[in-house]
């Protein structure tokens, strides 16, 4: 069921919207897998990004693995299973995506963009019962 | 431990990967492969962005009065250009034949960037490339109505930049021959620039290309609709006068298009 919206939320933000989906679902789920095959799918996500945009292959990769290294670099000190992470983190994250790949409405894009992923969160961890504040 | 020596074994070496591709990419070193990925991918955004654009804007009346206003819009600047070629054809060369353009059909499988109520798209990604015959350059149009222009090809797939972007600038003209720079601006607005205060702008003028084709027939060609003048912005004391332009097609609609190949 997660990879089927996975792959919904790569074709919608490869041809329809702007917002950088996958990368909004990749927040939540390196947080609750904590596991290389995580950092892999970015990986290749970030390649068939790359592709349907027309860009230089391995630049959103390279944004995307950045990003959640600097996840797991913050969560060796700190908490970061909980809903004030994932909002900071994905607008600031939102935010330098959309300096680097699309600079339009960034700051607008930016806070749909942390609302966005605050939803998705809540479906991804809220079962699990990770979320705790 | 292991498993955290694991992570970022496997980090790091995903890291390292994508630079490398990313500097071969930037040194035009991928285009193969790149152009194979891409036509792979095109298979499921083409359907993807067909539907979305099916669902998202569904309104008979008001499609169907668009699609008149495109339609007589076309055939007034192709009455004018009929009545200015016979002119000028039967004048001086006492024949009737007209190029028409070579048109090539393109689906629209994407438009990186576009917000959806909020931004119109600026750029698309269409379903032909170089081994369609696509070149940087070429412009690419909707019923004689400029869409925009070329700028990068791949082997299958293009990516074209839309008029209003703020890439996108070329030379036009009024329907009553005053000449410009058509800009973008962002945001389905264009503007006619640079246009000297002697120069008498309309409200209501049609803004056409002017000749901006090359031998190569990469260019665009005369005598396509960018749009229509909205409002003219003439300060005595400036240089120029302007004019803000509003394209007769809905840029967020378009589903299919045609790139210009050359004249027939």
């Amino acid at each position: 069921m997660i990879f089927f919206f996975l792959f919904l939320f790569l074709l919608l933000q490869a041809s329809f919207i702007s917002l950088p989906l996958v990368f909004l679902f990749l927040i939540p789920f390196a947080i609750r897998y904590k596991n290389a095959w995580v950092i892999l799918l970015a990986f290749f996500l970030g390649i068939l990004l790359d592709s349907f945009s027309l860009r230089t292959l391995g630049g959103t990769s390279l944004f995307l693995l950045g990003f959640l290294f600097a996840v797991s670099l913050y969560e060796r000190k700190f908490e970061i299973e909980n809903f004030s992470f994932i909002l900071v983190a994905s607008f600031l994250g939102s935010f330098f995506f959309f300096i680097l790949f699309d600079n339009s409405h960034v700051l607008f894009k930016s806070f749909v963009s942390s609302i966005v992923c605050l939803l998705i969160s809540g479906f991804i961890l809220k079962p699990r019962g990770v979320m705790n504040g | 431990m292991q498993r955290q020596g694991n992570y970022f074994l496997v980090f790091f070496t995903l890291l390292l990967l994508s630079a490398f591709l990313f500097f071969l990419g930037k040194n035009n070193n991928l285009k193969t492969p790149s152009s194979l990925i891409s036509s792979f991918t095109s298979i499921f955004s083409r359907p993807t962005y067909g539907f979305l654009s099916w669902v998202g804007f569904r309104n008979s009346e008001i499609e169907k009065l668009k699609e008149d206003n495109l339609n007589l819009s076309k055939k007034l600047v192709d009455q004018k250009k009929l009545i200015d070629d016979n002119k000028a054809l039967n004048d001086q060369f006492q024949t009737t034949s007209i190029k028409a353009l070579d048109l090539l059909p393109a689906n629209v499988v994407g438009a990186p960037r576009f917000f959806p109520g909020i931004s119109t798209p600026e750029f698309f990604v269409i379903d032909v490339g170089s081994k369609d015959g696509v070149r940087v350059g070429d412009g690419v149009i909707f019923k004689d109505n400029l869409v925009g222009r070329v700028t990068k090809v791949q082997n299958f797939l293009s990516e074209v930049t839309i008029i209003n972007s703020t890439t996108s600038k070329f030379t036009a003209k009024t329907t009553s021959g005053v000449l410009g720079v058509v800009k973008g601006q962002g945001n389905s607005e264009i503007v006619l620039d640079n246009v000297v205060l002697s120069d008498k702008l309309q409200k209501g003028d049609l803004v056409l290309t002017n000749v901006d084709f090359n031998v190569d027939s990469t260019g665009l060609p005369p005598n396509l609709i960018v749009g229509k003048i909205k409002s003219i912005d003439r300060n005595p004391s400036d240089l120029f006068q302007k004019a803000e332009i509003v394209s007769f097609l809905d840029f967020s609609r378009l589903t299919k298009i045609f790139v210009v190949k050359g004249l027939k």
